[in-house]
């Protein structure tokens, strides 16, 4: 279903839902917004409309009539990596879980007000069309932090930090990917290597300590945030 | 290190073995410390009771069990400052007797107990025959025992102190309970001082014992008792050594190869021989099996033998040995086919009277002929001698026939032989003629008398023709010396047909018990089967015991607390009574036998047996015989325990079906019950998302201006009681899923900070600006809970905070360690909690009562906090605040301890 109104170099999103009130809600906010819209309500169809009309972003509902909305992330991520916002309930951090590790690259718990909504549809395709982190811009900045990820430095305000090994990678990991969710696994797995799954509270710990070490109050971070059940998001803005 | 040198396998296996054999008596069961002495007097009190003051002054919870009232004064002073147990009174014949209050001891649950007197036996009317059950139950319940013994009253010891000092030791301790022991501590002293002591008087003597201990304090039997004493300590030295010794991987010959087996007859010297086969089985470490086989010759026992046969199996299961009977013609045959079949290595035989050397004796006497066949087993012939007959025990079996009668039939047989005879000498018959009547009577009396009367018959009809159709008649004498061969050949044949016709009789008779038994187990096992109700298979299990031992049988089930029940209007009018169910419980607690004619419980009415599978005790088996003061026979013992297994195992089946049953129904209301609460929760929350999503879409995209100032306040209204609405379909939803009971706790260990962070910013919305004051103690250890319940506690506790406190107040929260685990607090400066309400608030649906009452309210948060601290086994109060507000408080326990995070080295 295009959209005629719109501008044509506005930036195309694929809805994938299949309850009509929501499809509604969100049809009408994101037109508003000046974006172009596609829908689909089956996740064949979704795959189908995704390959033939090449949206600049895909948001996904997890609950689809006739397959679980995973696969669909599965079959686009074979061959794209354009950015994919999956839509869920709360209590489904499981299957959140599962569709970040299967490449989404963001969620959103319904229900979610549109703000926050344009907010993350902004950030994922601003990330999109960011170039890879490690080409030429390595520094770095999110409240009165910033640092250089190239010469491992940090600094709160003007002051250096100093931050250990593990600690900087772990924060480097979330600043290459600032405004997505990480989860604990993917977390593990690339700070402490594949050994480490059964030790999920070192995420934890770790994280503790760069928020005591880069956060005004560590006890409200304003940065590094939880997702809770899920795992972990830098905050850049 | 060579091959030789290392343990095999089975070494290894062995020590492992007795390893976790160990450290499972360490973790449940008590210990038990034995003082051990070769007489009395020799100070095991006095020593036990130094023990005990010890171990008092090194703080340890121990208590006097029962201790022998002595008079002497240094042992009286020993036991002040001891508390002791009160002793149990009971009154036996008139008199009134002290003993060790077993259940009083239970209840105090001691950690160390003193209990002298190993040996004792206990007055009727104890739960026990014997004071070492009291101390084998106290063990079992994990309570330390400390008991003394002499060395006399060891059941393998028994005979050879019986033939040192001449005199019949009845008290006796099973071997069993000695090798259990964990530390036996030798009393000694020597003998001359022993019986200086005496003299002195010093030792307190029993009344009743006197004359026996006179005889027994003799200095020779002394000096052999004090010898056997100082073996036996010695010999589980040796036994610890050689297990420490195969600890250390030294080489020694692992004995378990060996097997001892020993025959068991109904002479009384068969008692003897078991004791000599348990001696050498402990000697050589294997284990043993006494064997009973019942020959043709079984059918010419008297009661009397079956009793004495009956108690020497006793005797043998009581010493450790396996207890197995088999039938057969020849002995000495079944019984090597036995020992074949199991690889016994050695047999165990009584040398008796019979056997000595003499010119008559059969030249294949079973000694004999298991030395010819035996093969490679070794053969120990045991001297056997006849003990004075243990006393009596009020037992009766029900005898088959009765003798006065089989005795008549025989006379009428015989005289109705001489008659024919005397007629047809007048009709002219020939002797030959006579002499077949004759030996028709004796073939007669064989097939229905039995052996005895048969013989009998057979010489009565030899002297019969003899005086009255031999010349001369009516005397013994003949002239004709041809007729003596002619006696001699008649003798002969009447004896032949008498053993023979009563050795088929016993057979048939013997054939005829088993058919009858296999038929009887037949018909159970197919009853059994085809019985699906546990009601039916209780009913028709005890109709067939009915009938299988002409008794009256109860079946008693346990409940989910494991209890048995009296079971009201039964047809056995026991099965009622408060006592006899007493004893069904003890038994189902215990998986052991009691009751009638066992060493437990001996008063009851019937005989309980555990319905027992290899894992589980499935209910009681009480019989009671059908005729007053019968008991059941050893035979019938081992019958019932066969069908107690079978029983069992039905019993077991049925359960396990039902069981299966229910959970199968208790799936499928689950599966029901998820799928309808994600059905409603998907339509609840579907047109909530298109409400809240649509508002927030007019509020944010749509440019404010074209809002008159009421729209716009009727768009805030939507978007806030959208956001309620939604609010209050989660809380249903999640305290549906917490009171299903079905959340899975996913604990994690995280840090408290960031619980509190994550909640905290999940409210940021609502929070606008309040103040919240986070306290976290600087040794806080992380807590281990599921993230995300332990969020939704705070972000309920937070809420309520906010909704019930004025807006410019602060919100405090703490976090400390507490003992196991952590605890954490939010504070407000509210409207508090009404007095009496504090347990209320936690109920669902229950809103605050007070004053400032918000009734916006769902009434559910607490409730949720509730049911996800019980989860992680914490707790959660709440309190009004000493200066107004309220403060609610929840512990979660650690269920291990935190993990230690391998420090990093600072670059």
């Amino acid at each position: 279903m295009n959209n005629d109104m719109a501008n044509p170099s506005a930036p195309l999103i694929a809805i994938i839902e299949d309850e009509a009130p929501i499809q509604k809600f969100l049809h009408a906010s994101l037109q508003v917004e000046g974006f172009r819209i596609i829908q689909a309500t089956t996740a064949k169809e979704g795959v189908r409309l995704i390959t033939q009309q090449h949206p600049a972003i895909v948001l996904l509902d997890l609950g689809l009539p006739d397959a679980d909305g995973i696969s669909v992330i599965s079959s686009v991520r074979g061959w794209s990596s354009l950015p994919i916002i999956v839509l869920s309930a709360r209590g489904e951090e499981k299957s959140k879980i599962e569709a970040l590790d299967a490449g989404a690259d963001d969620y959103l718990t319904k229900p979610f007000g549109v703000g926050e909504l344009l907010a993350r549809i902004r950030s994922a395709l601003r990330r999109a069309a960011r170039p890879p982190v490690d080409g030429e811009d390595h520094t770095f900045r999110f409240g009165n932090v910033h640092g250089d990820l190239a010469a491992r430095q940090v600094f709160v305000d003007e002051n250096e930090v100093k931050l250990t090994k593990l600690e900087f990678d772990l924060l480097a990991l979330l600043v290459r990917n600032r405004d997505r969710v990480l989860t604990h696994q993917y977390l593990l797995k690339e700070v402490w290597g594949p050994g480490s799954a059964n030790e999920p509270h070192y995420v934890r710990v770790f994280m503790a300590n760069l928020r005591k070490k880069l956060e005004k109050n560590p006890s409200r971070p304003q940065y590094l945030l939880t997702e809770q059940g899920i795992g972990y998001r830098l905050r850049s803005s | 290190m060579s091959d030789q040198e290392r343990p095999t396998p089975e070494q290894m296996l062995a020590r492992i073995r007795s390893e976790s054999t160990d450290a499972e008596s360490t973790s449940s069961d008590g210990k038990l410390r034995l003082f051990f002495g070769y007489a009395a007097g020799v100070g095991k009190t006095y020593a036990m009771l130094q023990a005990a003051q010890a171990m008092k002054r090194e703080g340890r919870d121990v208590v006097i069990g029962y201790v022998e009232p002595h008079a002497r004064p240094e042992t009286q002073v020993l036991t002040e400052g001891l508390e002791a147990l009160p002793r149990l009174e009971v009154s036996y014949r008139g008199s009134v007797l002290n003993e060790f209050d077993l259940d009083a001891t239970l209840a105090r649950r001691p950690e160390f107990v003193l209990v002298d007197e190993l040996a004792h036996t206990n007055a009727p009317g104890c739960r026990h025959a014997k004071r070492w059950q009291d101390v084998e139950e106290l063990l079992a319940a994990g309570i330390n025992v400390l008991s003394t013994l002499n060395v006399q009253h060891v059941e393998s010891l028994n005979d050879i102190v019986a033939e040192i000092s001449g005199v019949q030791v009845r008290e006796t301790v099973p071997d069993s309970i000695l090798e259990r022991a964990d530390e036996v501590t030798l009393i000694d002293v020597s003998p001359d001082d022993l019986l200086e002591r005496l003299r002195q008087g010093k030792i307190y003597v029993p009344q009743q014992a006197a004359f026996a201990l006179e005889k027994f304090f003799r200095k020779n039997n002394l000096v052999a008792l004090r010898e056997m004493a100082l073996r036996h300590a010695a010999d589980r030295v040796h036994d610890d050594v050689e297990i420490a010794r195969l600890g250390s991987a030294s080489n020694r010959p692992w004995p378990t190869n060996e097997r001892l087996l020993v025959c068991v007859g109904p002479s009384p010297t068969s008692a003897k021989v078991v004791r000599a086969a348990k001696r050498l089985a402990d000697r050589i470490n294997a284990p043993w099996i006494a064997l009973h086989i019942e020959s043709a010759s079984a059918v010419q026992w008297s009661d009397a033998d079956r009793q004495q046969l009956h108690r020497n199996l006793k005797l043998a299961e009581s010493l450790g040995g396996e207890i197995v009977q088999a039938s057969g013609d020849d002995v000495s045959q079944e019984l090597l086919a036995y020992a074949y079949s199991r690889n016994v290595t050695k047999i165990v035989v009584g040398k008796t009277g019979d056997q000595t050397n003499r010119w008559w004796r059969r030249p294949n006497s079973l000694v004999d002929r298991l030395l010819r066949d035996s093969g490679n087993m070794d053969v120990v012939v045991v001297r056997g001698v006849d003990e004075a007959h243990s006393e009596s025990m009020h037992w009766n079996t029900r005898s088959s026939s009765l003798p006065p009668l089989r005795w008549l039939e025989a006379v009428i047989y015989t005289v109705a032989a001489t008659l024919i005879t005397l007629l047809m000498n007048r009709a002219g018959f020939s002797e030959a003629n006579l002499i077949m009547i004759f030996l028709l009577a004796v073939v007669a009396v064989a097939a229905r008398c039995g052996s005895l009367p048969s013989i009998a018959a057979s010489v009565a009809s030899v002297v019969i023709f003899d005086v009255l159709f031999v010349p001369p008649y009516y005397r013994i004498t003949v002239y004709d010396s041809q007729y003596v061969v002619t006696f001699a050949v008649m003798l002969i044949v009447g004896l032949l047909a008498s053993t023979l016709t009563s050795r088929v009789r016993y057979q048939a008779d013997a054939a005829r018990r088993n058919e009858r038994r296999a038929e009887a187990l037949y018909r159970l096992s197919r009853r059994l089967a085809n019985t699906a109700k546990t009601a039916d298979l209780l009913r028709e299990t005890e109709q067939i015991m009915s009938e299988v031992f002409d008794a009256y049988a109860v079946i008693y089930l346990p409940n989910d607390e494991r209890k048995v029940r009296p079971i009201l209007g039964h047809v056995a009018s026991f099965a009622a009574s408060a006592k006899e169910f007493a004893t069904a419980q003890w038994v189902l607690d215990h998986n052991e036998p009691a009751g009638a004619g066992t060493n437990t419980l001996p008063s009851s009415e019937a005989i309980y047996i555990p319905l027992s599978t290899p894992d589980n005790v499935a209910g009681v088996m009480a019989i009671q015989p059908a005729k007053p003061n019968t008991q059941l026979s050893i035979d019938a013992r081992q019958l019932l325990e066969t069908y107690a297994t079978q029983i069992a195992f039905a019993i077991e089946r049925n359960n396990l079906s039902d069981r299966s049953k229910r959970a199968e129904l208790e799936s499928e209301t689950e599966k029901l019950r998820s799928s309808l609460l994600s059905a409603v929760s998907h339509d609840l929350r579907t047109p909530l998302a298109a409400i809240a999503g649509a508002a927030s879409s007019l509020d944010v995209s749509i440019n404010k201006e074209s809002f008159d100032p009421a729209s716009h306040d009727l768009l805030e209204t939507i978007v806030d009681e959208s956001q309620r609405l939604t609010r209050l379909v989660e809380n249903l939803l999640h305290m549906t899923r917490l009171s299903s009971g079905k959340v899975q706790i996913n604990r994690q260990w995280q840090p408290v900070e960031e619980l509190i962070g994550s909640a905290l910013h999940r409210l940021d919305h609502v929070l606008a600006g309040r103040e919240v004051r986070v306290q976290i103690d600087g040794d806080l250890p992380m807590v281990h809970g599921d993230d995300i319940l332990l969020e939704t506690i705070l972000v309920n506790l937070f809420d309520n905070a906010l909704k019930y406190s004025p807006a410019d107040s602060t919100i405090e929260v703490l976090s400390e360690p507490v003992s196991g685990g952590i605890a954490i607090q939010v504070a407000d400066r509210g409207c508090g909690i009404l007095p009496g309400d504090e347990e209320k608030i936690f109920e669902k649906f229950h809103r605050g009562s007070g004053p400032n009452t918000d009734r916006r309210g769902t009434g559910l948060g607490l409730a949720i906090c509730d049911a996800i601290v019980r989860a992680h086994k914490g707790t959660i109060t709440a309190r009004s605040r000493p200066g107004g507000g309220t403060i609610v408080r929840f512990t979660i326990p650690n269920e291990s301890k935190p993990p230690r995070i391998a420090t990093e080295i600072d670059e």
